[in-house]
């Protein structure tokens, strides 16, 4: 697993307090939002406010973070585009 | 107004047993009370959890169990007080504020630091569109929001109010409340001794409680309240011809009171105003008090209601919170006498039903 991959899962845990969750509990391709990790609406705004203070990526266009944030996958690989 | 259910967290083992008050009382060496109970997780899900603050939880879980104590499942209305709200949060909000120079924030933090959180995360573990209000009244907060349910339920039959008081501690205030004497500066304090230090403060503490309401007795019945008033100030000579007045618009004498629930909290400046009644027109009337189990907080008072509530129900008054050696013969009346600092006085008459 990619050191960014792990930070990323380590985050989020624990800014949004998914204390029933471990890093290995979450699959790199994981449905974030919905039925796998379960993460909703406000779980995204904490998303943006870490994208932007921990790896200074703005989010600007809405509609883009429904595909940056589908799973940790396509958050690394937007993170290491955008960074 | 009948109080047919209620429930009551807080630094004390509290039975859920009908026919018990605590399961054993727990003593402290600080001048924090923390609180005791922590099976959340059978009550909220994990999911919902996750965001909650301390006062969320202890509020959301008193106020399912005083409804299944009440056996009802929705309320008519849901009507909280509090007088510091979700602190905590309020800080570290604040906290990240100021470290990120006004920059970005946590949004779960800014949302759940509100004071009317509680009341709105109930509602949401009930689905329940009623009638939904928080009282932010320094130390009167939960019997402002007893008076609401109580002015509601003079013109309403058959409608349940859901009414609790709830706060929590956080550090930072703690640490300013030191500064401003309002917490003892003594760092260990027995609580079960608090009344002997003669010191300026008291101890703090944290807790939850909260009571179904209705004009309509249940079986289950606890108490009837018969009256609430609250005084914003009240000077010490003023005070034992308020409750004279008190009770005669009430069509009761101070020998009819069985027991009095008094708000002694140990500060050596305040306690004053309870001494006057203690030595004055309830000398020989059963004294009780609360605060040395719980610790003094906004709605700390709550719990005292509880155990005015327990108290009828149960014909005994805990020896642990006795202030005297008189024993009535049978419990009718109780009045609740509470103020904080010498500030926001209330009187709450209560009769077994």
């Amino acid at each position: 697993m990619s050191d960014l991959r792990l930070e990323l899962k380590e985050k989020i845990i624990k800014q949004l307090n998914l204390e029933d969750l471990s890093v290995e509990d979450i699959q790199n391709d994981d449905f974030l939002f919905g039925d796998e990790i379960g993460l909703d609406s406000i779980d995204a705004l904490e998303l943006i406010v870490m994208l932007e203070k921990d790896f200074g990526i703005k989010l600007t266009d809405p509609a883009q973070g429904k595909e940056v944030f589908t799973s940790i996958e396509t958050l690394a690989q937007f993170i290491e585009k955008n960074a | 107004m009948f109080v047919n259910g209620i429930s009551s967290l807080n630094a004390q083992a509290i039975s859920l047993k009908e026919d018990a008050v605590f399961e054993e009382i727990q003593t402290y060496n600080t001048r924090n009370l923390k609180l005791y109970f922590s099976d959340f997780k059978t009550y909220i899900k994990p999911s919902a959890m996750r965001r909650m603050s301390s006062s969320i939880k202890m509020g959301v879980v008193a106020a399912l169990q005083a409804l299944e104590n009440a056996k009802i499942e929705q309320p008519d209305a849901i009507i909280t007080g509090t007088g510091m709200g979700c602190k905590t949060d309020s800080d570290v909000f604040l906290e990240e504020l100021l470290a990120s120079n006004e920059g970005l924030l946590s949004p779960t933090k800014f949302i759940q630091s509100t004071h009317n959180t509680v009341a709105g995360q109930i509602a949401l573990q009930l689905q329940c569109k009623a009638y939904n209000m928080t009282y932010v009244q320094g130390s009167a907060s939960f019997e402002s929001a007893l008076l609401d349910a109580f002015l509601q339920a003079a013109t309403a039959k058959n409608k349940n109010y859901l009414v609790g008081g709830v706060d929590e501690i956080s550090t930072y205030t703690s640490d300013l409340h030191v500064l401003d004497a309002q917490l003892k500066e003594e760092p260990e304090v027995h609580n079960l001794q608090l009344l002997a230090y003669k010191s300026p403060g008291s101890i703090q503490g944290e807790g939850a409680s909260f009571f179904v309401t209705s004009a309509q007795k249940s079986d289950s019945c606890y108490a009837s309240v018969k009256d609430i008033q609250l005084y914003n100030q009240l000077k010490e000579e003023e005070l034992e011809s308020t409750i004279h007045s008190f009770l005669e618009r009430n069509n009761s004498t101070l020998e009819e009171i069985d027991v009095v629930v008094l708000g002694n909290n140990g500060d050596v400046n305040y306690d004053k105003y309870y001494h006057i009644l203690q030595e004055g027109v309830f000398k020989k009337t059963a004294q009780t008090y609360y605060k040395h189990l719980v610790g003094e907080f906004y709605t700390s008072s709550g719990f005292g209601f509880w155990l005015a509530c327990k108290t009828l129900k149960l014909q005994e008054i805990p020896p642990v919170c006795r202030l005297n050696e008189c024993q009535p013969q049978k419990i009718t009346k109780i009045l609740l006498y509470n103020q904080y600092r010498g500030k926001d006085h209330s009187l709450i008459l209560l009769e077994s039903c």
